[in-house]
């Protein structure tokens, strides 16, 4: 058994460092300070938003096909940036957001959706909007 | 070798802040050739641990600002040699070129097409070229040129570091003779066997927690092993990976024994605790990457290897290679 001081990047780092911060519109460091950042890159408040609303989306997803398009093209890359970015501030909460996550993809990658699949988006959304708050940005709430 | 990883580490760096600068210049007055909508394509490094004097693997992923990727088809990639931070190179000097060839995400589509734009549900994968040998140690920039459907020619660059040696065992070396966990570990929680467990409650794929590398090496037994963590992977790829695995394990068992080594003893822990079996093999001067593939040969050499994204073909190719193994 081996600590390890961090998880240090990935070889994919560069790749999802560009995603997260040119994700919106080129935008990355506009703000007065530095938006919380890990081994993918900086978590824009924006990203993090958009993320959500995926979620949020999702939880109401019937059909199998089109439920894994709102999941990897709104949210999936910036949920890898989130935890990341958690990581190195509460480990706790980022791996509630990963657990669930991969809950999720689990559900995702049945040929039927499965009857859990709403509650593990519900459980998702909270663990991700728990590793938003952790990271010092506010968590979006989805629209009622 | 630790002093190895750590430059490797500032490679990283390097790269993505290359890749930043590529991807974020659209306001810059002279930027790379850019489609009608504005959009720059940037690349990234998909590969890592890089060396001198041996043929290898170099994966390139290529993506727009807005998260869309390019996928599918060919792109061309030349090097140039970009020196050390000790004796940079200006010019830089040109050094090999090769056609990276797109290779998917497993389980995600390929077509028989240029490069075109997707989304991440629609493709996703990165390029690979094969066989490039670089030969000198330094950072060495990758220059990708690409016709891309509804963009035209794209010209991008990223940068990459190779090393002296590589820092993780490769093809030709002996195998690290570990200890890692099995089903019979008893002292081990399910999630250090793995990760999944967390989830399912009980380790899926058992066929993958049957052998350690270091009985199978004593036995004489080719391995496909494959280090990673499908939970809490740090790139996207980590659990298609092991389920490609998994399935090669159900069709090819009378080639070679198939392991999972799981990354992580404990994620949750402060800090966390790594496996000592992925240790053993990845970790290096507190750093390490996954997820990555090895194919060891009954006399304990590595025969290949693969990190973040393998062409199922060549890795069934390699295990047909082998010789059926005795019962």
């Amino acid at each position: 058994m081996v600590p390890v001081p961090r998880l240090l990047a990935s070889t994919l780092f560069a790749f999802a460092l560009v995603a997260a911060a040119c994700g919106s519109n080129g935008g990355g460091s506009d703000g007065p300070s530095a938006p919380p950042s890990g081994a993918h890159g900086p978590v824009t408040a924006e990203a993090a938003t958009g993320a959500v609303r995926g979620l949020c989306d999702l939880r109401t997803a019937t059909d199998r096909a089109e439920a894994e398009a709102t999941f990897l093209d709104r949210s999936h890359e910036t949920l890898h940036v989130i935890a990341a970015a958690t990581e190195v501030r509460n480990r706790d909460a980022a791996a509630d957001l990963l657990e669930a996550k991969q809950r999720v993809e689990a559900d995702l990658a049945e040929t039927e959706m499965p009857p859990d699949f709403a509650a593990d988006v519900e459980a998702l959304i909270e663990a991700t909007r728990a590793a938003i708050d952790a990271i010092g940005l506010e968590a979006p709430a989805c629209p009622a | 070798m630790m002093d190895a990883v750590a430059r490797s580490r500032l490679s990283v760096v390097l790269v993505a802040l290359s890749a930043l600068a590529a991807a974020c210049t659209s306001g810059d007055p002279d930027p790379s050739p850019t489609g009608p909508t504005g959009d720059v394509v940037s690349a990234g490094m998909a590969s890592s641990d890089h060396y001198v004097g041996a043929p290898q693997r170099v994966a390139i992923g290529l993506q727009l600002g807005d998260g869309r990727l390019v996928t599918f088809g060919t792109v061309d990639v030349s090097f140039s040699y970009l020196g050390t931070a000790e004796a940079p190179v200006d010019p830089p000097e040109r050094g090999p070129a090769a056609v990276a060839v797109y290779l998917p995400t497993p389980g995600t589509a390929d077509e028989a097409s240029g490069p075109t734009l997707s989304l991440p549900s629609e493709a996703r994968g990165v390029y690979q070229a094969e066989d490039v040998t670089f030969d000198r140690a330094g950072f060495w920039q990758a220059d990708v040129t690409a016709d891309v459907e509804g963009l035209g020619a794209q010209r991008t660059s990223t940068t990459l570091e190779v090393l002296e040696d590589p820092a993780y065992p490769a093809p030709g070396g002996a195998a690290i003779e570990t200890e890692n966990l099995t089903l019979d570990s008893r002292d081990a929680p399910p999630e250090a066997i793995d990760s999944r467990a967390a989830n399912e409650g009980e380790v899926p794929d058992p066929e993958l927690h049957e052998w350690t590398i270091a009985r199978a090496l004593q036995e004489g037994r080719p391995a496909l092993v494959v280090f990673s963590t499908p939970v809490y992977c740090a790139s996207k790829f980590c659990g298609p990976v092991t389920d490609v695995v998994q399935d090669l394990a159900t069709r090819y068992e009378d080639r070679a024994v198939f392991i999972h080594v799981e990354i992580w003893r404990d994620y949750n822990d402060d800090p966390p605790v790594m496996n000592q079996g992925a240790a053993d093999w990845l970790l290096r001067n507190g750093g390490f990457t996954e997820p990555w593939l090895f194919l060891i040969g009954a006399d304990g050499i590595i025969v290949d290897r693969w990190a973040n994204l393998w062409r199922e073909d060549e890795v069934v190719a390699a295990l047909e290679a082998l010789p059926r193994m005795k019962a």
